[in-house]
């Protein structure tokens, strides 16, 4: 009787479909659009918009149109890998946009140049020729020109 | 300006890898099947033998006693019958699946019976294993096609 | 509130990849030798409590393998959490202070080996509409909090590294680490980000393990050890789920968690000698030891989870280390923090005592 064990590889896969609510369904179909929304709370507006507050717990009022530009709070720089939004190094970010609190995550290109990312840098969305009303439709952030 | 029409519902995948690790008493089970054997194992204990077997009672928690060889011959202890068709399914429906009581084994080992209409399958159905040929065998319990009634046997 | 102590504590080897056990296997002795320790019959325990996750071994419904392990026969009764097992400790523990019973058997296991590659697993945590499906890097939203941590002058990359450099020293005393060793600053340096600032060693190296704590409560406790670990508080708290909403510099669940505890156990996280810090990442000990409000203890000298995470059972760890200072008689005060979640959004404190 050896005392190996067996192994062996497989996989899990479940194609979940997921609803969405009503104010981020809004902000989805907004990104569809290639228009981005906040939401209304008594602290300012939230980006990416929430149906309740998390600080207070309130519910959240009114959907509102924003710009696309913003500030990146913090980043981190990673390896592309497949299926990845850019197709060479680049960063994570959390980007306040402009005119509300909090910050959104969305990926960064600076062209896979480490040294041209920076804490306070400003950017824009990118946006994806085919969206379908979902994050990705936002390619990524990039550089304000 | 009116808001975008809303997105009600969004695509949710998961695909994950995972490595499968069996276990040192599972291995020698699944590597038995692979030479056409039915390796059960005894606690010294409590006397339970399992089919399959792992490497602790999970009743006492000793260590089983080694290995010996069962003829695979067994009773349908409970059945259903598939009629749903689901998203991998390999055998078209309907099919049986059901719990064998393998004759010197004190647990039941799950398994197809085919070759008998389901509507012909009994709890307490005599069945026996329709093993894979040699190039098929593998340390999987797929080296068992399946379970069938036994010929002759009263059903 | 009823005196209910930690009376034994066991853990496995934290292994990279366990390829011989199955979670049975893995989980068996370490039962043994916890119960064993305290000279125990298994129809003494009242109570299992254990956490696990589906994710890490993927399988649905994977932790009923572990229950092989417990002797579930006649039936038992038993609880499972669906996440690190510090929280099946804090069921646990709730479950002695309503007295539904005497003793209590906590375990964690976890195989953060099993899944072929963490990227796949880890976003799965993450808020679903938002974050998931950019599917972000296993250690992105670390990387954001160390950033700014950074950024607010909490840490620096070198301060990181001296953690780090620290932490492989004591795990040198740790026969369970999974790594350890003298490494100096220097080196650790010139390591390349895997998610900038954050380099391979200050993210804590996943793996499989099992621990198993014992509770008991008030004479049972005492006739169980000559130090019982008296557990004085367990509380926790979460943060809300989207990074972009918190203050990623300042835990403020831990915060909470911590206030709550030190009213419960009449003394604070300040008062303790030794802390077991549930660091998933170096940055976190400077971040949790201010909003914890440590004040000059030793953090984690068994080297922590720096040393070694095994998945679901890292948290649980802390409290059973945490314990073990009590047990032997090295410290009078401890305390212990476990995290769920991605960068600290979920924290438990739990502040222990030798003395009755």
């Amino acid at each position: 009787m050896t005392a190996e064990s067996l192994s062996a590889p497989y996989t899990v896969e479940f194609p979940f479909e997921r609803t969405v609510g009503p104010k981020i369904g809004t902000f989805l179909g907004g990104l569809r659009d290639a228009r981005l929304y906040g939401v209304r709370t008594e602290r300012g507006v939230l980006c990416p918009p929430l149906e309740f507050d998390p600080r207070t717990g309130a519910e959240t009022g009114a959907l509102v149109p924003l710009v696309t530009t913003g500030t990146v709070t913090s980043w981190t720089w990673v390896p592309s890998r497949p299926g990845d939004p850019l197709p060479h190094d680049f960063a994570w970010a959390l980007i306040a946009i402009d005119g509300t609190i909090g910050a959104l995550f969305h990926a960064v290109d600076v062209g896979g140049e480490f040294a041209r990312m920076s804490t306070g840098m400003r950017v824009c969305a990118r946006w994806r020729q085919d969206r379908i009303g979902g994050m990705r439709d936002i390619e990524c952030f990039e550089v304000v020109p | 300006m009116s808001l975008p029409e809303p997105v009600t519902t969004m695509a949710s995948p998961f695909r994950m890898d995972y490595t499968y690790v069996a276990g040192v008493g599972r291995s020698v089970f699944l590597r038995g099947l692979a030479e056409r054997r039915l390796l059960a194992r005894r606690c010294p204990g409590c006397a339970q033998v399992y089919l399959p077997p792992p490497e602790f009672c999970s009743r006492c928690l000793s260590e089983l006693e080694a290995p010996f060889e069962l003829d695979g011959l067994g009773a349908v202890s409970t059945f259903c019958v598939v009629n749903f068709p689901f998203p991998g399914q390999t055998i078209e429906p309907p099919y049986v699946v059901a719990y064998i009581q393998v004759h010197g084994a004190g647990t039941r080992l799950m398994h197809l019976v085919r070759e008998v209409e389901p509507e012909r399958v009994r709890i307490g159905m005599a069945v026996e294993p329709v093993w894979a040929p040699d190039d098929q065998l593998t340390t999987s319990l797929k080296s068992i096609q399946h379970f069938r009634p036994v010929r002759g046997a009263d059903a | 509130m009823r005196d209910t102590a930690v009376v034994s504590y066991a853990q496995s080897p934290c292994l990279a990849a366990n390829r011989r056990d199955d979670m049975a296997d893995i989980l068996l002795p370490v039962i043994r030798a916890a119960v064993d320790a305290v000279g125990i019959e298994r129809d003494e325990i009242d109570f299992y409590a254990s956490g696990s996750h589906d994710f890490f071994e993927g399988r649905t419904f994977a932790y009923i393998e572990s229950l092989d392990a417990v002797g579930a026969w006649p039936p038992i009764s038993e609880s499972h959490v669906e996440m690190d097992a510090a929280w099946a400790f804090a069921e646990a523990w709730s479950w002695l202070q309503l007295g539904q019973g005497d003793i209590a058997l906590v375990y964690g296991i976890g195989r953060g080996s099993l899944p072929q590659d963490l990227d796949q697993v880890m976003p799965a945590q993450l808020d679903p509409y938002f974050l998931a499906p950019l599917r972000p890097h296993r250690d992105a939203v670390a990387g954001l909090q160390a950033c700014a941590a950074i950024d607010a002058g909490l840490t620096s990359e070198q301060h990181m590294a001296e953690i780090v450099s620290r932490c492989l020293a004591s795990a040198t005393e740790n026969p369970y680490a999974q790594t350890s060793g003298q490494v100096s600053v220097h080196d650790l340096l010139a390591a390349p980000y895997v998610s900038s600032p954050l380099r391979k060693h200050d993210v804590s190296p996943p793996g499989d393990a099992a621990a198993v704590v014992v509770l008991a409560a008030g004479d049972a406790a005492r006739r169980l050890t000559a130090r019982p670990a008296w557990v004085r508080a367990v509380d926790h708290r979460m943060d809300t789920h989207y990074p972009g909403m918190r203050d990623l510099t300042s835990s403020g669940s831990t915060r909470i968690a911590a206030g709550r505890a030190a009213d419960l156990a009449g003394f604070a996280a300040a008062d303790v000698e030794v802390a077991e810090l549930h660091t998933e990442y170096s940055h976190q000990e400077p971040l949790l030891a201010m909003a914890l409000g440590l004040n000059g203890a030793e953090i984690n000298p068994s080297g922590g989870p720096l040393a070694g995470r095994p998945a679901t059972a890292t948290g649980l760890v802390r409290i059973g280390e945490a314990a073990r200072q009590i047990l032997d008689g090295r410290a009078g005060r401890t305390l212990a923090h476990a995290t769920n979640g991605p960068a600290l959004q979920h924290n438990l404190v739990c502040l222990l005592e030798g003395a009755a």
